[in-house]
């Protein structure tokens, strides 16, 4: 069940070039934005394109990504229930 | 008032060394520029974790500038009055075609906006601009050679117009691990410094 948190951490750390962090840095429940990870807008984009090129979810709307980007927990959530 | 431009402080980046007002400063044995320069950011402590999102020619111009400014007495100029002009030959290429490659294919089309962000020049003097809150005239040329004369001349319109109190500029060039920065501040009335004319940065260019 954790393996996709665990999986998405690791693509997360990929993505947005998190070079001083590691899987274990990221709660799984914890905010992305306005914590620690120093994320901002531009991050935002590129976890939009990290779902669309991972796991193939195309987020039409931007504005979702308020609720699905909330931390790793919601965004795989949010791929659990889109493949479900 | 160009006379009493002075250049107080310099930094050339070449050959995986960085050397500060003639006198090196870091060296490392990594040939290739990523290690290299991730070797420089440790070796400064930074602590700015925005740097590893940048593409190479950010990274060569945020650490160049960076130890230049370090090595610079501001005194009470506001942030307001400091400006930047750099110039450069490859412009932002390198990135520019990371970003091409995102978007070669129709199967394979992820344009990444972290990436896209970078295919302007003028980001490098943007990121040194809002990691020190510079907020004076701030511009990019794209030249074919280290052009001296044009940086010199346009810089101390700047200061004869009084829009500036103090001006980073130079030369910061990347393209296929083929790197260069050559950065320095200009100020005014700094009597121990150089003088801020088109032999003196030619030197600074061309020294070993």
């Amino acid at each position: 069940m954790a393996e996709l948190e665990e999986q998405l951490k690791s693509q997360i750390i990929e993505s947005l070039n998190l070079e001083d962090i590691e899987i274990t840095d990221i709660e799984t429940d914890s905010a992305l934005f306005g914590g620690g990870l120093g994320l901002d807008s531009i991050d935002a984009l590129e976890l939009i394109v990290m779902l669309e090129k991972f796991h193939g979810i195309k987020i039409d709307d931007p504005s979702q990504g308020k609720d699905i980007f909330k931390s790793v927990q919601t965004i795989a959530d949010f791929i659990r229930a889109q493949k479900a | 008032m160009s006379e009493t431009l002075k250049i107080v402080s310099h930094s050339v980046i070449r050959n995986s060394s960085i050397s500060v007002n003639g006198k090196m400063d870091f060296t490392s044995g990594e040939k290739d520029f990523k290690p290299f320069i991730k070797g420089a950011f440790r070796h400064y402590d930074l602590k700015y974790p925005k740097f590893f999102k940048m593409d190479n020619l950010c990274k060569l111009a945020m650490i160049g500038a960076e130890v230049v400014i370090k090595h610079s007495d501001l005194g009470n100029i506001s942030k307001e009055r400091i400006g930047i002009v750099l110039l450069n030959r490859a412009s932002s290429l390198e990135t520019d075609r990371a970003h091409q490659k995102t978007i070669d294919s129709r199967e394979n089309y992820f344009p990444s906006p972290a990436l896209f962000v970078y295919t302007l020049a003028n980001i490098m003097a943007g990121e040194i601009a809002i990691k020190h809150k510079f907020q004076g005239e701030n511009m990019s040329f794209v030249s074919s050679d280290f052009d001296a004369e044009l940086t010199q001349n346009y810089v101390a319109n700047l200061f004869a117009t009084n829009k500036v109190e103090a001006c980073l500029c130079g030369w910061v060039d990347f393209d296929e691990e083929s790197y260069e920065s050559v950065q320095y501040l200009v100020g005014v009335n700094k009597s121990k410094n150089t003088i801020f004319d088109n032999q003196t940065i030619n030197e600074i260019y061309n020294a070993k």
